[in-house]
């Protein structure tokens, strides 16, 4: 080994200094930067033969953790969707009020009954009445805003849908770009390579990605519900239709036919789609809550201001019509159906004997054969099967649709038409197996001074102001009730009609007052169970004003548990976060003594050569 | 927060941030429950206890609707009470004053009609009261003035028949047209009969009874209607032999008219009495003679107050829906029946509700969930309508210091006043009235005392459950910032050690 294989050698370790010293460099001007993986530079023995002969600087190494790059991946994603779900659901806790403010939902409520109280305590007086009529305007008015406000975080979310989407798609078109020029050139460069981690970093924010790594270097990227994103060469392009200004009738539906707002296609290359949402294929992620936000939980929460509204209407106007005996055999019920409204409903009680099993059937007036057949859960009753019948043809002709009921359940009772507009429905009389227990109908009184104390106190402003009767024409009028609900302005226009049911009521007679107080207060209903109140089992029974606390406290429950569990996962988040720079991050210290080795190293290698050289001008001066 | 990208080797900085904005936010809430007092702003922020804070709060709200009411209904009970307890005075004065002696003014009317007149007004403003444009004594009507005015209801006007008329077409009804209170008196030999005109009418005497001492006169009284009395001299009557005829008046009293036979009748006392004569059919002559006028003095006295208690109780039963019953007629002094009167052509004195089957119930007073105190007054109950009717029969008649009868007229009717001020035991009083709206008030005071602890206890439970204790924040933000500063220092030192500042 000769003076001048030193010297070799020292140059090689000049040049993996140097080297180093641009990685050290490259990792302390890059701490800071978004995406950056700390570097190292691994140094190995340079052989010649059977000696050493120098050293080399290896390839750069990227410090990774690649499992919990995954997992980080997949809790980014979780943190996004719980985040994007506490930020809507407080904003939706909040439109309810501050507790015990005037802006409260129970508050206005509970000024409207106590307006009632004060109206039943002094019938005739025009302050009283004045108060009321305040008490109903304030209470419609709030759930139209509320209703509106609703509708109006349903269109946000769906155009955070849409930008997502958008997002989603730029992020996409990068990562095949650079895919591509990780695949046309060096395939371990670090540079790159961090480019496309950061690429499906954001990408995860968005969606649950699940990321592959192929054995050609490219990558395949798809949800963890199997919605195939980018195949390691070419990238899906997303699509969403968005609809402007949600309307509580825009509702997600898998027939695009039905779907009145937007959703996520991925298009193939014949141009076709399919619908993403329809499958489930997204399922955390921003996107994920936001078709959450819009499909369900705010659909919730007009559903439940519907029910109210719609309860609060049909309890003020909806008299029962009972059923009058008919002595057999065969033994039943008469009801009588004067002023049967489309979306009354008709209820029949029977048993079946000796057995003893209960029925219940409801009967709906639908005048609208396109709702034909209606579902069962057309009625809050979660025991009774429902039928669509219509009136138009006279009432023989109802029974006829009754009786097919009766087929289509094999029921053995019968359905007749006795004259006017009677309906009796019957039992099978000498066979003896059914006996019918009861018959009643609730019918809504639409007009003020009919002798009824009922009134159509609310009335539905989106269609000129008529009696809302849980009509099913054209669609459920539940549907978005709350936004169109007001106070009948014949009432607003004649306060007496408060007090007057009747051409001869006196102005101080309690009897209306107290049954609007009543129906407010003591009258309990059952509500639907699509409100999310209760279940579709056993759905809310209670009054008018039991279900609008319900409601608050829904939503401030809801509120909560998304806060909490927003709290919790990003918790997690940062802890993961915190592993995962440990090997990742750039600690400058450590750098610096990587530094400082690094210069020594520089000074040692280069005092070898000097004494090389000295060495050499020793020799020559021989 | 959001999600935002993140660079690992900002890591440990960041989360330091992170921290210091989290603890920021906490004590700006605290400073925000300090300045509120409010534990949240939002029902979410509330925690488990919101369903207590809701529904406690739609509780009180209720409680307070109940105590509007009740603070409505004590003030409106009092003025009542005290309306009531001025109707209650009027009939003690008015019995009172109806004591006094007979001593008619110049225009007919003595001091205690005049009386009677002002508390008649007087009674009308205490049923007309109203509270805040709602008319206490009209029931449900609330928007009407129950009352016609005085001049109305005494004297009606050109079209509608007031007290005055009724009570004279009474009189003439009763009194019928030979004054004998459509009796008919016959004289046949040695009989007398006495005989209802015509069977089953309404008016005038009616005969109950006949009955003769002495055994020289043989009375028979036949019940049949017509009803009649028959008086028989068979023997020669001896002085001192009396005959009886027993007569009910319209009003249900009772009068005996009773004549003796004297064999030198004394002047002055000859209605009481008749002369022996020289045969039994003189004498029978006589005693129909005497029969006649002292019937015809009961007709023009006892008869005639009766007949105004008869047509001032009919007037004042009468309202809207049940207009007053009056003589049909003319001629009145013929009339053979009653007709009910129309709002066109008699006064309605009472205008407001008369459909209530109690007057109480006329006014509900929800005091509490399930408890409601009935708080209502209808000025046609019974009792104000004795105060009204009987004020009415004296302030309604004249009695003539000319008219020989006046004095027995008017204390028959005074008499009658007296009794009837005082409440006969099965009627209604004035005092009943008064025991119940008294009642009423005591339980709604009650009421609302028992609301009182109940919504003591409701508020604590909301308070405790919405609002912050500002010690608790107190304590809360100084911990809190003992922490952020203890942080703020320890991240400053742990900032300025870097080997960069070393090298």
């Amino acid at each position: 080994m000769g003076v001048l294989q030193a010297m070799q050698s020292a140059l090689s370790g000049l040049r993996a200094t140097q080297a180093g010293l641009d990685v050290v460099a490259q990792n302390i001007a890059n701490a800071d930067s978004v995406g950056y993986t700390r570097r190292v530079l691994p140094l190995t023995q340079q052989v010649s033969g059977e000696t050493t002969t120098g050293v080399k600087a290896g390839a750069v190494q990227r410090m990774l953790d690649i499992l919990l790059q995954r997992q980080l991946r997949l809790e980014t994603a979780g943190a996004a969707y719980t985040d994007v779900k506490a930020n809507y659901t407080a904003e939706l806790d909040s439109l309810f009020g501050a507790p015990g403010s005037e802006s409260a939902l129970d508050t206005t409520l509970n000024k409207f009954t106590q307006a009632l109280q004060g109206l039943v305590n002094d019938p005739g007086s025009f302050t009283a009445r004045a108060t009321v009529l305040a008490g109903a305007t304030n209470l419609a008015a709030q759930l139209n805003g509320l209703s509106q406000q609703i509708q109006t975080m349903r269109t946000n979310a769906e155009a955070a849908i849409a930008s997502n989407v958008q997002h989603t798609n730029d992020l996409l078109d990068q990562l095949q770009q650079v895919n591509d020029h990780i695949l046309a050139g060096n395939t371990n460069n670090a540079a790159l390579l961090d480019q496309r981690d950061q690429i499906i970093d954001d990408l995860s924010r968005l969606m649950d990605v699940r990321v592959t790594r192929l054995d050609s270097g490219s990558v395949n990227v798809m949800t963890t519900g199997g919605l195939a994103l980018f195949d390691g060469v070419a990238a899906v392009n997303l699509k969403f239709d968005v609809r402007n200004n949600l309307t509580p009738q825009s509702l997600y539906d898998i027939d695009p036919t039905k779907r009145t707002v937007g959703t996520i296609m991925v298009e193939n290359a014949s141009g076709g789609g399919f619908d993403v949402l329809s499958t489930n294929l997204i399922r955390s992620g921003e996107i994920a809550g936001l078709v959450e936000l819009r499909d369900k939980i705010l659909v919730e929460a007009q559903t439940q201001l519907d029910q109210l509204a719609a309860g609060l209407a049909s309890v003020l106007a909806d008299r029962t019509q009972a059923g009058t005996a008919v002595v057999g055999p065969p033994a039943g019920f008469d009801v009588d159906l004067t002023g049967l409204q489309n979306g009354n409903v008709i209820t029949l009680d029977y048993i079946d004997t000796p057995a003893g099993t209960t029925h219940r059937v409801s009967f709906i007036r639908v005048e609208d054969p396109s709702q034909l057949p209606l579902d069962d859960a057309a009625t809050a009753d979660p025991n009774d099967r429902v039928f669509g019948i219509s009136f138009g043809g006279g009432f023989a002709a109802a029974a006829t649709q009754m009786q097919a009921a009766f087929t289509s359940l094999g029921a053995n009772v019968v359905a007749s038409n006795p004259g006017g507009s009677t309906i009796r429905i019957v039992d099978d009389g000498a066979g003896n197996t059914t006996d019918v227990t009861g018959l009643s109908a609730k019918i809504t009184v639409t007009t003020l001074t009919s002798g009824n104390v009922e009134l159509p106190f609310f009335v539905d402003g989106g269609l000129n102001d008529t009696p809302f009767t849980g009509s099913f024409e054209g669609g459920a009028h539940t549907l978005g009730f709350a936004q169109r609900i007001r106070l009948n302005p014949a009432i607003a226009g004649d306060a007496s009609k408060l007090v007057q049911f009747a051409a001869t009521t006196l102005a101080g007679d309690a009897t209306r007052p107290q049954h609007l107080l009543d129906a407010l207060t003591n009258s309990s209903r059952l509500f639907a169970p699509e409100s999310g109140i209760g279940g579709s089992a056993a759905p809310y029974g209670g009054t008018i004003s039991d279900f609008a606390r319900r409601i608050v406290e829904t939503q401030g429950a809801n509120a909560q548990n998304a806060q909490s569990l927003n709290q919790g996962q990003s918790i997690v988040l940062t802890s993961l976060q915190q592993r995962f720079a440990e090997t990742a991050g750039v600690n400058v210290d450590r750098e610096l003594s990587n530094l400082v080795t690094l210069q020594t190293a520089y000074a040692a290698n280069a005092r070898v050569i000097t004494a090389t050289k000295e060495m050499m001008d020793l020799l020559l001066r021989l | 927060m959001s999600i935002d990208p993140f660079s690992p080797g900002l890591i440990s900085s960041r989360t330091t941030g992170n921290m210091f904005v989290s603890l920021r936010a906490q004590i700006e809430d605290l400073q925000r429950q300090l300045a509120t007092g409010k534990k949240a702003d939002t029902f979410g922020g509330l925690g488990f206890g919101r369903r207590v804070a809701l529904d406690f709060r739609a509780r009180l709200s209720l409680i307070e609707g109940y105590d509007n009411n009740v603070a409505n209904a004590t003030v409106r009970l009092s003025l009542m009470t005290q309306g009531v307890e001025s109707l209650r005075k009027l009939a003690q004065d008015g019995k009172a004053s109806a004591l006094n002696g007979f001593a008619p003014g110049a225009d007919g009317l003595t001091a205690s009609q005049r009386l009677s007149q002002e508390g008649i007004k007087q009674a009308i403003d205490v049923l007309n009261g109203d509270i805040a444009g709602r008319y206490m004594f009209a029931g449900r009507a609330t928007d009407v003035k129950p009352v016609e005015t005085y001049a109305l209801i005494l004297n009606g006007d050109a079209t509608h028949a007031g007290l005055k008329q009724l009570i004279d077409q009474r009189q003439q009804a009763d009194r019928g047209a030979t004054g004998l209170g459509r009796l008919n008196l016959t004289n046949v030999a040695a009989n007398v009969t006495l005989a209802e005109q015509a069977a089953g009418l309404p008016f005038g005497f009616k005969i109950a009874g006949a009955s003769a001492d002495g055994g020289n006169i043989a009375a028979t009284y036949a019940g049949a209607p017509p009803a009649s009395a028959a008086f028989d001299v068979n023997t020669q009557a001896a002085d001192g032999d009396k005959v009886r005829v027993v007569l009910d008046l319209p009003d249900g009293t009772q009068q005996t008219v009773e004549l003796v036979a004297r064999t030198t009748p004394s002047a002055g006392a000859a209605e009481n009495a008749f002369a022996i004569g020289a045969t039994v059919n003189a004498t029978a002559a006589n005693l129909a003679t005497a029969l006649q006028a002292a019937v015809s003095k009961a007709a023009a006295t006892t008869l005639s107050a009766a007949s105004a208690q008869v047509a001032a109780n009919d007037f004042f039963a009468g309202s809207v829906s049940s207009p007053p019953v009056r003589v049909n007629g003319p001629p009145f002094d013929t009339a053979i029946g009653t007709i009910a009167g129309t709002p066109a052509n008699t006064v309605i004195w009472y205008k407001g509700d008369d459909t209530s089957p109690t007057a109480r119930a006329t006014a509900p007073v929800q005091a509490d969930a399930a408890q409601v105190v009935a708080t209502g007054a209808q000025a046609n109950e019974a009792a104000f309508r004795v105060v009204l009717a009987q004020l009415g029969v004296l302030a309604a008649q004249t009695f003539s210091p000319t008219d020989p009868d006046a004095q027995a007229r008017y204390e028959a009717n005074t008499d009658r006043v007296r009794t009837q001020l005082a409440f006969p035991a099965g009627t209604q009083s004035i005092e009943h009235i008064a025991t119940e709206l008294a009642l009423a008030d005591a339980t709604l005071r009650s009421a609302k005392e028992r609301h009182g602890t109940t919504k003591g206890v409701l508020q604590d439970a909301v308070d405790s459950v919405e609002n912050a204790a500002s010690e608790e924040v107190a304590t809360a933000i100084l911990a809190l910032q003992t922490r952020l500063q203890a942080s703020y220092q320890t991240t400053s030192i742990l900032s300025r050690l870097s080997l960069t500042n070393f090298i």
